[in-house]
């Protein structure tokens, strides 16, 4: 929401639980850049987890959507739109939104429990992922126009993951079986975006969490694969979830001999980074787990190992 | 057509449209990651191997299932199996027969307000990136919350093992 009294995109930040806990990185990244790119974003006190779209809302859907409206009501009292990093945050509480809109005589019961703890619900908040905050709000012509450093062509497949657009009334972003928009974004910023056959399935994390190692293995190799096959020199994701899962998938795949292929698994925000004049150092690419492709990186990047 | 012989106790299961609707076309198990554990035959879906088990809440890859929602995307008949799973979930909770990690999420989020533990190496590496440590989330409001909605109840005859 371009908020015209600071003249810029201002938003309740929502870091989610993941981010903040084992890949605070993202997090830095995001603080740093994005005041760079034109977005305001504001630490609000009293967020809690979104609650887990999956699993919370699948322990109890009532005690997920009074949590998730709780968090929205959080935005609601700063008169803030809230900007997610994590695709599942960004899920839950636009499903929040959607259930309470959808069904009006579930207000009533939700705000019966919010009284309790000093909130209440008064129609949707505004709940973008970061990407649509780029896309919509700012644009893949003037981001190309904001970077310092185009990222010099190196190929690179998109993995858009389960929850940035599925389902669509909910997330409103994009096609959740051929997405393009943030494919778009990464245009943009200087690399090749490689299209390729298994962009719309899952990464495999939930079967990785369900304790389903081969079959969860199974999911990054194919898509994997797929990539490679079409000349990928690396993978971009827009979920903290899918990056962990990717890299530690790749790793133990390849010791397990499931496959020789080994992308290195780049976060959006990394890449944007790096584009905004970072260099790999600063993005914690030695901590990788997928350190591949590193020299065609640099010489993409032109700086030389 | 599905063989149905279980009875669910919500009306929103939806299970007179499921039963009526679904002509095992599989176009959502094209689609679908469970597709690949080897509890399912590739000719089903996911949700017809649900509830050709006797007790489909206690089916051992239930949480298996990533709620992508494609399989409600694609589905030509409207029969939204992730609805039918979220319910299932909902069920298998409450009996005490979803997996152990899920209960463990849920305590977390009672006592820090959040789904991942903040641990001495997420303060080390926020310390090495100027972050200051993750406040603690709003625990009482939660605690409040579980114990109005009944989910509070839930965790503690799981805590007692029933």
């Amino acid at each position: 929401m371009r908020d015209e009294k600071h003249n810029s995109l201002r938003f309740a930040f929502f870091p989610g639980c993941l981010v903040p806990a084992r890949f605070p990185q993202f997090e830095y990244l995001a603080r740093q850049l994005f005041p760079e790119l034109g977005i305001e974003l504001v630490d609000v006190e009293g967020f809690s987890c979104c609650p887990d779209p999956v699993r919370v809302m699948g322990a109890d859907q009532f005690s997920w959507l009074v949590l998730a409206a709780r968090n929205l009501a959080v935005a609601q009292r700063e008169q803030l739109p809230i900007l997610t990093l994590c695709p599942a945050c960004t899920l839950s509480l636009a499903s929040a939104n959607a259930a309470l809109r959808e069904n009006p005589d579930l207000v009533s019961p939700v705000n019966a429990v919010l009284a309790d703890v000093g909130y209440e619900i008064e129609g949707p908040v505004t709940v973008k992922h970061f990407l649509k905050v780029f896309y919509e709000d700012i644009g893949t012509d003037a981001l190309e126009k904001m970077i310092k450093r185009p990222l010099g062509g190196f190929s690179v497949s998109y993995h858009s993951g389960c929850h940035e657009n599925n389902p669509p009334e909910i997330m409103q972003y994009d096609n959740p079986f051929n997405p393009r928009k943030t494919e778009g974004l990464l245009a943009s910023l200087g690399l090749d975006v490689i299209d390729y056959v298994e962009k719309s399935k899952c990464c495999g994390s939930p079967l990785t969490l369900d304790g389903k190692l081969d079959e969860s293995l199974a999911a990054v190799v194919r898509k994997v694969e797929d990539m490679a096959r079409f000349g990928a020199e690396g993978l971009v994701v827009g979920c903290t979830s899918c990056f962990q899962q990717l890299e530690i998938g790749q790793m133990m795949a390849r010791r397990r001999e499931l496959t020789e292929i080994q992308l290195p698994v780049l976060h959006f925000l990394e890449v944007l980074a790096l584009a905004m004049g970072r260099s790999l150092d600063d993005i914690g690419f030695k901590q990788h787990k997928i350190r591949a492709n590193r020299d065609i990186l640099n010489a993409r990047l032109g700086e030389g190992s | 057509m599905i063989k149905i012989t279980y009875r669910g106790r919500k009306k929103d299961y939806a299970f007179d449209r499921l039963r009526e609707a679904c002509f095992q076309c599989s176009v959502c198990s094209l689609h679908c990651v469970v597709q690949d554990l080897e509890e399912f035959d590739a000719k089903h879906t996911f949700v017809y191997d649900l509830f050709s088990s006797d007790e489909p809440h206690r089916h051992s890859a239930l949480w298996a299932c990533s709620g992508c929602h494609k399989c409600y995307e694609v589905c030509p008949q409207d029969v939204n199996p992730a609805r039918v799973i979220e319910n299932l979930r909902e069920e298998s909770f409450e009996a005490g027969s979803a997996p152990g990690y899920v209960y463990d999420q849920v305590e977390l989020m009672l006592e820090t307000g959040m789904s991942f533990p903040v641990t001495k190496k997420t303060v080390k590496d926020r310390e090495k990136l100027g972050l200051a440590e993750p406040k603690k989330g709003p625990v009482e409001d939660i605690r409040k919350i579980f114990e109005k909605t009944g989910l509070m109840q839930k965790l503690e005859k799981r805590r007692k093992g029933s």
